[in-house]
């Protein structure tokens, strides 16, 4: 439980799933209302996995998964309403429109809200008479979509949404998710190649390589703790505090910092000058803390 | 479930009705060329009705490809209906389809009698039925193998030989009940719906015991 | 409150917004014992993440800047009269650090120094 009682929007505790060739976990996972938190790492590293598991589609080996306070199983639909899941199938009927299916939806939903469907609909320019299996991959990507916030359920969980989707249409989607989180009872876990996408709606990204965690970062000490810094110094092999990259030539270093007030104290007691640091996007950063979690691994 | 079998079952049923004309189409064509015969307008009936039920029972397997085609598992699963509700209605999706294409064969048949002589309708109205039901046992073999692959993808170890070696067990009384029960039509038809439907909570059982819906 | 915050500036968004409202509180365009706009509502209007708004007003908040009343919000915290005078004096001295080191380190002596800084005195004066 989180503070004053109110339910984690989703508890993940010892998930395990194991394939030939490759494990997932165990790890453990928290995410508070209100928060979104996104998930990041290379293609295979287990996040659709983690998510198929939340959501229900996918039995794990071991672990425990909480969505808003209740125990959840595939063979328990009971909350199910309060979750809206896009993977990378959606099931719907290929052979009636869009419309139809969306009006499925409502039939099943009781917090669905066709008005609200309609609305999401048009913003994202969705046809609502088009056959499901005529629609083009962005279409489908954005039915997806409409079928899962036609119902406003409180967790969200988006495995690359936007995947597909043009930028106009894309930003679309973040301005509703922006609306979705105003009254603080959302939560939005949310995995995506496209870290320009999160890096200003996320509070925390959560990193995975190889079905391990690599860690937990708030973006605000991410943006706060991450430099490059280029600097003169005039000696040997020395390993500077808090480096995670180091570029040399001659006297003239560039370094990657991960804690830069560290690495400008070490800087200030080497003697180094003509330090100057820039700051890095949350992207660029995200990449770096990506290819040290793979560096770890095959060390 | 019954809400999210109606759903499948509007979904579904033009492919049924498009199936049962299709099939029709050949029946047609032989009773066209049996009309000149003696026997020609009684053989036309048969075989038509014949033709409905099978076709009826090919719409079954059809319906089946297309739902697992479609991932229907998943859509379903997040509508927040029960695991049970969604592994009965994949199983009867296909038997309920095939059962109003049949019943409807059933009914035109009984009212065969003023087209077809004793001997013919009698024959015709007890064939019908076992035609029906060896249709949905293979209907229900077709789910059975999905689940066995699926259990083997699911690297199940103990259960996908164990399902096989029961679909095996199936398939052999099926055929022993076929070839060599001597027995009235009645009983054989009683037999096989019976197999079909110990294959059919099989297929549910094994599905509710899926590890993975999203494949 | 239109607050101008991007990604692309030099600083962190965070930083950004503490630096922004700050301003404003020290030039009194934010009065005392206001009330400051919900955590919420701040990050859904400039489309940032709750945790850069909270981490903001908790900056704020620890800088003595701000002072929050559980269930009610963040206030302007009361700015005895000196503070806000020693606040923006501490600011300007670590502001004039770094570009006077770097002009010391180009050669420029303290006389020059005090000379551009009269100028910009001047400069900025006249706008008053």
């Amino acid at each position: 439980m989180s503070n004053g009682g109110i339910p984690l929007a989703l508890r993940i505790s010892g998930l395990t799933k194991s394939f030939p060739g490759f494990q997932l976990g165990p790890f453990d996972l928290d995410l508070e209302p209100g928060r979104v938190l996104g998930f990041v790492g290379p293609n295979g590293a287990g996040k659709t996995t983690t998510f198929n598991c939340v959501a229900g589609l996918l039995r794990p080996d071991a672990g425990d998964i909480e969505l808003l306070g209740r125990p959840s199983t595939p063979g328990d639909a009971r909350w199910r309403d309060d979750l809206g899941h896009v993977g990378e199938v959606g099931g719907f009927y290929a052979d009636w429109t869009t419309g139809r299916n969306l009006d499925l939806l409502a039939s099943f939903h009781a917090a669905w809200s066709r008005r609200r469907a309609i609305d999401l609909a048009e913003r994202f320019g969705l046809p609502l008479d088009r056959k499901v299996k005529d629609l083009s991959k962005g279409n489908q990507a954005k039915l997806a979509l409409v079928a899962v916030l036609g119902h406003d359920p409180r967790l969200l969980l988006l495995d690359e949404p936007t995947a597909g989707l043009d930028p106009v249409v894309r930003s679309e989607v973040l301005e509703v998710l922006w609306e979705v989180l105003a009254d603080g009872e959302h939560a939005i876990f949310y995995s995506t190649h496209i870290i320009s996408d999160i890096s200003r709606l996320a509070d925390e990204l959560v990193f995975i390589h190889d079905g391990r965690l690599l860690g937990r970062h708030a973006t605000t000490e991410m943006a706060e703790s991450w430099r490059r810094i280029t600097f003169r110094l005039a000696v040997g092999e020395t390993r500077i505090a808090g480096v995670a990259e180091h570029r040399r030539v001659r006297d003239e270093h560039q370094v990657v910092s991960f804690a830069q007030a560290e690495t400008l104290r070490h800087l200030g007691e080497l003697g180094a000058d003509r330090i100057e640091h820039s700051p890095m996007t949350i992207e660029e950063i995200a990449v770096m803390i990506l290819k040290g979690g793979s560096h770890a691994q095959t060390a | 479930m019954l809400r999210l079998l109606r759903e499948n079952l509007r979904y579904h049923w033009g492919l049924l009705a498009v199936t049962v004309a299709v099939g029709m189409v050949p029946a047609g064509l032989v009773g066209i060329v049996l009309l000149t015969s003696r026997a020609g307008p009684q053989s036309v009936v048969v075989s038509l009705l014949f033709s409905m039920v099978v076709a009826s029972g090919v719409a079954a397997f059809i319906v089946i490809g297309r739902d697992a085609g479609e991932h229907r598992p998943v859509l379903h699963l997040l509508l927040g209906v029960p695991l049970r509700a969604v592994a009965l209605s994949r199983v009867l999706t296909p038997v309920v389809l095939q059962l109003a294409g049949s019943a409807a064969a059933m009914a035109l048949a009984l009212g065969a009698f003023v087209v077809l002589e004793r001997e013919r309708y009698d024959r015709l109205v007890a064939i019908l039925p076992f035609v029906a039901a060896q249709l949905l046992f293979v209907g229900q073999l077709v789910l059975a193998a999905q689940e066995i692959l699926a259990a083997r993808r699911d690297r199940r170890g103990h259960l996908w030989p164990a399902a096989l070696a029961a679909l095996l067990a199936a398939l052999a009384f099926f055929a022993w009940v076929e070839v060599f029960a001597k027995t009235a039509m009645g009983w054989k038809t009683g037999l096989v719906l019976a197999l079909a439907a110990g294959l059919g909570l099989g297929n549910v059982a094994l599905f509710e015991r899926r590890r993975s819906f999203v494949r | 409150m239109l607050l101008h915050l991007s990604e692309l500036a030099p600083e962190p968004l965070h930083q950004q917004l503490s630096r922004q409202l700050r301003a404003r509180i020290l030039a009194r365009e934010l009065l005392d014992g206001e009330l400051l706009p919900s955590i919420r509502a701040l990050a859904r209007d400039h489309r940032v993440s709750v945790i850069t708004v909270q981490r903001a007003y908790e900056d704020l908040e620890r800088e003595g800047l701000l002072v929050s009343r559980p269930g009610k919000g963040f206030f302007v915290a009361p700015q005895p009269e000196g503070q806000r005078r020693r606040v923006a004096l501490a600011r300007l001295r670590d502001a004039l650090g770094p570009p006077v080191a770097a002009a010391r380190a180009e050669g420029l002596q303290p006389s020059d120094i005090l000379e551009v800084f009269t100028h910009v005195l001047d400069a900025e004066g006249g706008t008053q």
